[in-house]
């Protein structure tokens, strides 16, 4: 699939599948938490889209995720597609689902899309290069809170 | 509709962005550049580059009277008194900066209010909270109504001894609104309060004369002109810059230097420390002598026929929010879908080969005042055509389709 042979239509279709428009009208686990073990908000001061991440974990497996975002239909799907694959995870298993499609997004070779479960369909967003710091936004918001 | 008929002028115009012939309707972010600017920077690359003010050989007296020939250009249009009065700055921005460092610096003290309004870019709020937060200063914004026009009503209670200076936009660049800045300026100068203009938005769509404007300051970029970037302009008042320091210290702006002190050259050179973008000041000269060729009376009528048909265009499709309503406005249309972000929509557009702003506009306060995240924008320039407006409708509607579907 090279970008010449694509005629605009397919691309805007290719880009914005049913599924990630589903998701981001019915984002799923979109509340606030209580009691999380992590609270993280994340922005982006370019389009000013923001969001926060609740996770609850426990003997260091997410038991739990939440959140609640103002942004556009990539970063919202982005984030509930993401948040949903979390639950059950540990937390090295996070961040590692979260860097392999960090870098499939951004195209670099150690990615590996067969992992990335639902995600898979952001992959399209890697040609659109404005756009990927839509779908990372959350991502890298969970890395963060991860990190404390 | 008369269109102005200089597409031609403007290779850029004739490229594809997706297969798709580009409708360039971000004009507002920068205007595209006629061919004779980009052969004046070229021209002065290829037969004129030496230092200005300083060479004692020929080439170095061709390149300064070029460039303050430039000066002269900016100067008659907007009718300014004296060239002293026209500081060549890096841009807009800068020449804000300059404004807020050096006036602001000297002249605001504690508890002093900087008077702003809702719908500034925040270039022109952030260098007076920058000054303000030194000085024990702050800065309060002038209200708007939901039309997108600044409610001058709430002006004489906001103007308190406090209030040094006030520091208004001439033309919004997401509402399009055009400020009755004269008004601002009488009841300004009758508690004898210098007002400084943020005129990126209006030099390429309104005449502007600060002598009749009898403004204080005056700020403007060249890129949003059809000039290059790199240039911008602060126009001030002669006694005003005298009485101010100097912004930056370098070559160019010194009369005399030793260790113990430096005195500073005459205006406008004050301003003007290091090598300036000769070639970028020049090129804005050539750019000016386009936008006076068509008269700025053309451009006004050719671009409100398109933001007429724009207007029409939006009000027929329910689901398209104007923002911006006020009767007195440029070419610049804003909307707002709801429940549909405006980068979706940006890219949608985007793959139509339609170039539009979209998010907040570096106008965050105002996002924030209007209950919205961001807006999808378009600005007309002079080589906008009605069918690209109608492309930019079109390509709104198609986004509504894939979006509601």
């Amino acid at each position: 699939m090279t970008r010449t042979q694509t005629t605009p239509s397919d691309d805007i279709s290719e880009l914005y599948q049913e599924t990630i428009i589903e998701h981001s009208r019915n984002p799923r686990n979109y509340a606030a938490m209580d009691e999380p073990s992590l609270v993280q908000e994340g922005y982006n001061p370019l389009c000013g889209d923001s969001i926060t991440i609740y996770l609850k974990l426990e003997n260091n497996v997410i038991r739990d995720a939440s959140f609640q975002a103002a942004g556009c239909a990539i970063s919202r799907a982005a984030a509930s597609l993401l948040i949903e694959q979390l639950k059950g995870l540990t937390a090295e298993a996070a961040k590692k689902l979260i860097e392999n499609y960090r870098n499939t997004l951004l195209q670099n070779e150690e990615s590996n899309t067969c992992d990335l479960g639902d995600l898979v369909l952001l992959q399209n967003v890697r040609r659109f290069p404005v756009r990927i710091k839509c779908a990372l936004l959350a991502g890298n918001t969970v890395l963060k809170a991860l990190q404390k | 509709m008369r269109d102005l008929n200089l597409r031609d002028q403007f290779p850029i115009l004739s490229a594809k962005v997706h297969g798709k012939p580009l409708v360039y309707l971000d004009n507002a972010a920068t205007t595209q550049k006629p061919l004779r600017v980009l052969k004046a920077i070229h021209n002065y690359y290829e037969r004129l580059n030496s230092n200005v003010h300083r060479g004692i050989h020929q080439l170095s007296q061709f390149a300064t009277d070029a460039y303050e020939e430039s000066r002269e250009k900016v100067r008659s249009f907007i009718n300014a008194g004296k060239p002293e009065e026209i500081i060549f700055t890096r841009g807009c921005t800068e020449a804000i900066n300059l404004v807020a460092r050096s006036w602001g610096g000297k002249n605001l003290g504690p508890g002093d209010v900087v008077l702003l309004s809702e719908m500034e870019h925040h270039s022109n709020i952030v260098p007076w909270q920058l000054v303000c937060e030194e000085r024990g200063a702050s800065v309060k914004p002038i209200p708007i109504s939901d039309s997108g026009e600044l409610d001058l009503s709430a002006l004489p209670s906001l103007i308190t001894d406090k209030v040094k200076l006030i520091s208004v936009t001439h033309v919004s660049n997401v509402l399009g609104t055009i400020n009755p800045v004269e008004k601002i300026i009488s009841l300004a100068h009758a508690r004898r309060i210098p007002v400084h203009l943020d005129g990126a938005q209006a030099v390429a769509h309104v005449p502007t004369d600060v002598r009749s404007l009898d403004v204080d300051f005056y700020s403007f970029s060249g890129h949003k002109m059809y000039g290059p970037t790199g240039i911008g302009v602060l126009y001030g008042k002669e006694a005003l810059l005298e009485s101010m320091p100097p912004y930056q210290g370098g070559g160019e702006m010194i009369e005399r230097v030793t260790f113990e002190k430096t005195t500073f050259d005459e205006l406008p050179r004050k301003f003007e420390a290091g090598t300036p973008p000769i070639a970028d000041a020049i090129a804005l000269g050539t750019a000016i002598d386009f936008l006076v060729e068509i008269g700025l009376a053309n451009i006004q009528s050719h671009e409100a026929e398109l933001l007429k048909l724009a207007t029409q265009l939006v009000a027929n499709v329910p689901e398209l929010k104007l923002v911006g309503t006020s009767r007195d406005k440029i070419g610049i249309v804003s909307v707002h879908i709801p429940e549909i972000h405006s980068h979706d929509i940006g890219t949608v557009l985007d793959l139509e080969g339609v170039a539009v702003r979209t998010g907040h506009h570096c106008c965050m306060p105002l996002m924030a005042r209007l209950g919205i995240t961001g807006t999808t924008r378009a600005s007309f320039g002079v080589y906008n055509t009605q069918s690209e407006v109608e492309k930019f409708v079109s390509g709104l509607k198609k986004a509504i389709e894939l979006f509601r579907r």
